[in-house]
């Protein structure tokens, strides 16, 4: 991992958060939000391999506990899976069709809201219906973002190689 | 080699997962002012002036959007006049926006004032991003005197409880987050005619966030009669959170006890427009607290 690529990590976390906090809560389709961390968690892990997705996860979710006032924890326990999970299951999507690419965001995402859900629940932070609800919402909405996430976070990262060219 | 490999991924998975579980532990556990809450305060410090600027791009610019998004079709000897004319508009919009800011900053603390309080005012600069979490951020924090658990009105009325205070910024929780508790009574409404014909002066219980729009009041008592239109005030009680008196919401709907329940269900349509908040007043000291 050099220096470059952990700034432009960095930046796409950064990006993210203040994106997700500052425009996208402002906007409710039928009383859910899309997820943008986890897009950009999908799209790093895609980008790279499982251990930084599952580390950029963890750092990702970390924030998004500690701003968005949740449980400490749970959304860094939750991403962390998801990043190491699609990171894992990358190695077998040989295909460049965009729809395989989509179904794997929107089933991350769906995933990933429910487990958030679940542990809320768990907590008794949240009730079962908004659980229910919120997780084909948040999917079909993180489905519409994908298009505008995966290529600039692609792009960012195909930029920066993850170690340094060697040469013998 | 992809073995070795293998073992180190799953080693850094588990540690993760581990780090996670840890900060739930002490998360929970924590007195104020422990280590996850440190970090909390630092977070919201990093943050905090970005989300702030981001917002102000955002507020003028999604009015815009609209405006440009007419102008797709149009010639392009018009486009030039059309882009003025959205220009000037966005001005004009920006000019109502920043009276009407005005007008409901003054509503927030006339408010606040009805009941005798010291009030600070703020801005909104985020919402939280989570879809289970209903807070804001907003732009006073321990500098201006703000600090945990104090009562935040907007003018129309009761908006939340401050539960994270840094230098400069504060997280307010919501009253309509599930997590949410407020102490309340029943005030009678237009429904029982003149006040003394209902059959009680005050009826306590408890309003509940529930998620969604609608709060739940929970009466203590359960012979307590509920009509629609009744409004639901604070109460204060020894030790309390918030002053006695400020307006929460009214009643909307009454499900009546049955079987399912041994008290009626009863939902509350909150007076703020929570969903819209930009500016909001922090009850900083209660009657009878001055120093």
């Amino acid at each position: 991992m050099t220096a470059r690529r952990l700034l432009v990590l960095a930046a796409v976390l950064v990006g993210a958060v203040v994106v997700q906090s500052a425009v996208l809560a402002g906007l409710r389709l039928g009383g859910a939000r899309p997820d943008l961390l986890v897009l950009a968690v999908v799209a790093v892990a895609m980008a790279s391999d499982a251990t930084t997705g599952a580390v950029f996860g963890f750092v990702t979710g970390l924030v998004a506990d500690l701003l968005f006032d949740l449980p400490v924890g749970v959304s860094a326990l939750v991403y962390t899976a998801a990043g190491f999970a699609v990171g894992t299951v990358r190695v077998f999507v040989t295909s460049h069709l965009p729809l395989v690419h989509l179904v794997l965001a929107g089933a991350a995402s769906l995933a990933s809201v429910w487990c958030c859900g679940l542990l809320l629940r768990v907590f008794d932070l949240s009730s079962w219906a908004a659980v229910t609800r919120a997780g084909p919402l948040v999917a079909l909405c993180n489905l519409l973002l994908t298009p505008f996430v995966y290529p600039v976070v692609w792009a960012l990262t195909e930029r920066v190689p993850a170690r340094p060219a060697s040469r013998w | 080699m992809y073995q070795h490999s293998r073992r180190r991924q799953l080693t850094v998975l588990a540690a993760l997962l581990a780090a996670s579980i840890v900060c739930i532990t002490i998360d929970f556990r924590q007195p104020d002012g422990g280590p996850v809450d440190r970090l909390q305060r630092l977070a919201i410090a990093v943050f905090g002036p970005l989300q702030r600027g981001a917002s102000a791009v955002v507020r003028p610019a999604a009015a815009l959007a609209g405006e440009v998004a007419e102008l797709g079709g149009l010639r392009d000897d018009n486009r030039r006049l059309e882009v003025e004319v959205a220009r000037l508009r966005a001005q004009e919009r920006t000019y109502a926006d920043v009276l009407g800011e005005n007008r409901r900053l003054r509503g927030a603390l006339g408010m606040a004032r009805r009941c005798g309080c010291r009030t600070v005012g703020a801005s909104v600069v985020a919402s939280s991003g989570s879809n289970f979490q209903l807070s804001v951020t907003v732009d006073a924090g321990s500098r201006q005197g703000v600090a945990r658990d104090m009562a935040v009105v907007d003018a129309d009325g009761l908006v939340g409880r401050v539960t994270q205070v840094t230098a400069d910024y504060a997280i307010v929780l919501l009253v309509t987050d599930p997590a949410s508790g407020v102490a309340a009574t029943l005030a009678p409404g237009p429904a029982w005619g003149t006040a003394r014909s209902a059959p009680w002066s005050k009826a306590p219980g408890i309003v509940r966030g529930s998620g969604s729009q609608l709060l739940s009041f929970q009466p203590v008592r359960a012979g307590t009669p509920v009509r629609r239109g009744d409004p639901v005030l604070t109460q204060a009680y020894q030790g309390s959170v918030f002053p006695a008196g400020l307006p929460i919401g009214v009643v909307e709907r009454v499900d009546p006890a049955g079987a399912a329940s041994l008290v009626p269900r009863v939902a509350v349509r909150p007076y703020a427009t929570l969903s819209t908040l930009d500016v909001v007043a922090i009850v900083v000291e209660r009657p009878g607290q001055g120093r």
